[in-house]
This record gives C-alpha cells, structure tokens and sequence, in this order.
C-alpha cells in the first residue's frame, strides 16, 4: 500500500469522489511520471531517439483519467471499474492527447498508438500478482505461455495497435475497448493451461 | 503549466469526446489473474519493471 499523504489522508483513504479529484491527481501523478520517462529512456537506448512530450503531459493525462472515470465510467457501472476498465481509459485518453510530439503527423499517430498500448500493458501487468516461478516474466508473455495461443495474442494486439494510429481522437469507445482487453486477459490466461 | 491549467485543458478534452455506456455484464468464469482482484492504490501501479516488460513487448509486435 502506497505510504504517501495527501491532504492529511493517506491515499487508500481518499474517498474516490470527483470532489478528491486534486488529492487522486496528486497520488496518481508521480506513477504517470515514471510511465512517461520509461518509454523515453527506453525509447533512447533502444532506436537513439529523444522524445520530446508537451508540456504538463503527465498532469493533463492525470485529470484527462480521473474526470473521464468520474463524468462517464462510473456513473454507468454497478461494479468497480477493474483493471481492464483502467486499462481502456488510459489508452484512449492518450490517444485522444496525442503526448508525444512529432513533426510528421503520421509518426507522431504511430508514437501516441505505442506509447498508448504500453501505457494499458504496464497497467494490467502491474496489477496481477506474478507466480514465484514466472516472476520475470510479462503476463502475457511468459515462458509457460502456449505459443500458438502466444502467436495470435500479438497479432491482435498488432491490430488493435493500428486502429489506436488511425481511431477518431474523440471517440473514446472505453467499454467496447476493455472487453477487447478482458478478451486478451482471458486468453492469456487460458493459454498457460496444459493443452 | 499549473494544476488548474492543466485541469481546463484536461475538462475541455474530455468534453469534446463521445463516450459508449456499459450495456453488458460479462460474468466471466474466474480466470488465473482473477485470484489478485486489487485495488490500485494497493499495488505498485506503473512500476518500472512493468514499464520495462511493457515496452519490451509492445516494441516486438
């Protein structure tokens, strides 16, 4: 559990109430941070690359989350809004903000459609508890995965990748695309049983 | 840029989309992951590890 405070509350006490917006912002904003500077270094050391973000890009994505979670995602949903729901939010928000900057709008689509669907992995990988065993390993990307199961879980994560480059920036789909993330979790899971 | 400046553009953002409603209940049978339902705020949420693995696997579709 998370030992910051935020307004003399710890964090797992602030009431998830739009009114908490500022405390949820302040408890979110240092985990934001560090998603974006991983994909840059990362992005650095891998293809020599220095990506530039605009300004406050982490901030914006912060209240972008929680004001779309408050005004549209829980008011229609009985049950907590699980990882997958998480997971949708954040990628379609990032999209809809395109953070990373490019002077070609085309590339700067492909960066955005990257960084957005590394943006949902980290969140779902991040939020299961791996087996002692596959502790390295990514969820679904494990050495006990099956590979044929492996092999079709990538080529739909490939096209769902293309549809965040070429998706209408305003439309934010956050069911529909959680079901597909749910879908891909299910699978995933599936595949480390024994065929 | 400050917190209530970020916020306008962040309201102002959201305001333009158009978001679809939750019309389904999935009532999925439990899965492996479903054992570790978690609150966020009780994980290391966006840990670097994560983020490593992410990238990693993201970049090799």
């Amino acid at each position: 559990m998370s030992e910051n405070n935020h307004g003399g509350l710890p964090s797992s006490e602030i009431e998830l109430k739009e009114e908490n917006l500022d405390e949820l912002v302040a408890e979110r904003l240092p985990k934001i941070e560090i998603l974006i500077n991983s994909f840059i270094e990362n992005y650095e050391r891998d293809f020599g690359i220095k990506l530039s973000i605009i300004e406050s890009a982490g901030l914006i994505l912060c209240h972008s989350y929680y004001l779309a979670v408050f005004k549209h995602i829980k008011p229609t949903v009985r049950k907590r809004i699980n990882r997958y729901k998480m997971c949708s939010v954040h990628e379609l928000v990032t999209i809809k903000h395109q953070i990373i900057e490019h002077s070609d709008p085309k590339t700067r689509r492909k960066l955005n459609a990257e960084f957005a669907l590394y943006s949902g992995q980290s969140l779902i990988n991040s939020m299961i508890s791996h087996d002692k065993d596959d502790e390295h390993g990514f969820y679904i990307d494990s050495a006990q995965i099956n590979t044929a199961v492996e092999r079709n879980i990538k080529r739909l994560l490939r096209n769902h990748r293309r549809w965040l480059r070429i998706k209408t920036l305003d439309d934010l789909p956050v069911f529909v695309n959680a079901h597909f993330h749910e879908a891909i979790g299910i699978l995933a899971s599936a595949s480390y049983e024994k065929i | 840029m400050s917190n209530e400046e970020a916020k306008l553009i962040a309201l102002q953002a959201i305001n333009e989309c158009q978001f679809d409603v939750d019309v389904t209940d999935l009532n999925i049978e439990e899965t492996k992951f479903d054992n570790d339902e978690v609150d966020a705020c009780q994980v290391d949420l966006f840990n670097k590890k994560s983020n490593d693995l992410a990238f990693k696997y993201v970049m090799s579709l």
